[in-house]
């Protein structure tokens, strides 16, 4: 009898690094929100079709949670669609491009990184 | 309208290019888009910029993928509550559905209101003036893409310069109930024209329609859409694509008009997909042709820019033409 290995499945839910979790704690504390939370969300338009936002507030109504490193993402549904499998990333250092949205939905990419197409 | 009360095609075309000229619009379609993100959402998904857009003003814009191509280009008015996007009828459903599919946590609502209305056209030199008499509006009200609302002869009326057939031309939008008594009294001094005399000037003066001209094989800097392009708006769905292909001189073809004679090769030789020819090789395709009300037929193609001024011949017979660049003025 022979097995074969099923290809990994693309993991479902969004994960954000550890690096990039301090980045946003910083970022609150610098912003006066210390007590607020990370929504990640989609909207329509940049140069591919969606743009990726970052906003620094409570879930709202139908979001989907997810804990990590300490923090708490907050996901509205019609995003989650697009972002299942992503990994918010934190590209440091003098050539860094701060927050990065390693997606694997995404077939094109604009040139600044914030807009997809899936 | 009836045909019966159609002149001549040569006074229809006069009508249009000399005088004052009512048409029917059966092409266009009417989406009312609502709530209080509109404005943003439509910025973000078309090519010029509609950031500004108040009450009485309207922009001519491109709905392009995000390959740079034409999905439609909308007139976009607003209407004081609402925006009122003026499409191709064809198109309705597409640019619908593809505000729809953009809208996330924005308060925006699309419909599709084309059976509720009639519209009717004015063209010609006199159609502006003859506008303002009709809606009391002054020059001022009425922009390149402004709308006024205003009682026509007892008809509530939406009335909108959009331009359709070159500066100064306007669209009356009105319940379909209406729409006869709209056109008694546009009439006045006017000349009823059909569509051969009205595709004929449109094509003349390269003016592109939705698929004959404005589909996905073609992106709007070849259409000769730039006047409805910001370069300095931001992002929008395909700006990357379209900005480069301004900013590096990357645009290959360009729409361009080409006229030929009446003679052994007439527009029936000459069809719509037809190669046209120059220097012994195809440089263009053509999209549409019409017979011209005073002799000979005109065309549109979309040609390499090396021979946008040159003479080429077209269709299977290779009946010469001359072509030259789009004048879309008046």
């Amino acid at each position: 009898m022979t097995t074969t290995s099923r290809p990994a499945r693309k993991p479902l839910t969004i994960s954000i690094s550890e690096e990039a979790a301090d980045h946003i704690r910083v970022f609150a504390a610098k912003s006066g929100k210390p007590d607020k939370d990370l929504r990640v969300s989609v909207k329509g338009g940049g140069c591919s079709g969606l743009t990726y936002t970052l906003d620094l507030e409570s879930a709202g109504e139908d979001d989907k949670t997810i804990e990590q490193h300490g923090l708490r993402l907050h996901v509205p549904k019609k995003s989650y669609v697009f972002l299942a499998g992503t990994v918010l990333e934190y590209s440091g250092g003098l050539n860094g491009k701060g927050f990065v949205f390693n997606n694997p939905n995404a077939k094109t990419t604009c040139g600044c990184g914030t807009s997809f197409s899936v | 309208m009836a045909l019966s009360r159609l002149a001549p095609q040569l006074d229809q075309y006069r009508a249009l290019t000399e005088g004052l000229a009512v048409v029917d619009r059966p092409n266009v379609g009417l989406l009312r888009v609502e709530g209080k993100d509109s404005v943003d959402l439509l910025d973000r998904l078309s090519t010029n910029d509609l950031a500004a857009l108040a009450p009485g003003l309207g922009a001519s814009t491109v709905l392009t993928t995000n390959k740079g191509r034409v999905i439609d280009l909308p007139t976009v008015v607003h209407m004081g509550d609402y925006l009122l996007v003026l499409c191709s009828k064809d198109a309705a459903a597409r640019v619908s559905e593809w505000i729809d599919f953009y809208t996330f946590a924005e308060d925006v609502v699309v419909s599709d209101v084309t059976d509720q209305y009639s519209i009717a056209g004015i063209a010609g030199p006199l159609a502006l003036a003859t506008a303002q008499r009709l809606t009391g509006a002054t020059a001022a009200d009425l922009p390149p893409y402004g709308v006024v609302e205003a009682d026509v002869a007892g008809v509530k009326a939406i009335v909108v310069r959009t331009d359709f057939l070159g500066t100064g031309t306007l669209d009356f939008i009105v319940a379909g109930s209406d729409g006869q008594a709209m056109r008694d009294a546009l009439a006045g001094d006017a000349e009823f024209v059909g569509p051969e005399a009205l595709e004929a000037v449109r094509i003349e003066r390269g003016i592109p329609a939705f698929a004959s001209e404005l589909n996905e094989d073609h992106n709007p800097l070849e259409a000769g859409l730039i006047d409805s392009i910001s370069f300095n708006k931001g992002c929008y769905i395909g700006q990357e694509v379209v900005a480069r292909l301004n900013t590096y001189d990357k645009v290959q073809r360009r729409l361009a008009v080409l006229n030929w004679p009446t003679g052994p090769v007439s527009a029936k030789s000459v069809s719509i997909g037809d190669d046209v020819n120059g220097d012994g090789k195809v440089i263009g395709a053509i999209t549409s042709v019409a017979a011209h009300p005073s002799g000979g037929f005109v065309g549109l193609a979309y040609v390499r820019r090396a021979y946008e001024n040159a003479e080429v011949a077209i269709g299977p017979a290779g009946a010469i033409a001359a072509l030259k660049p789009p004048d879309t003025g008046a």
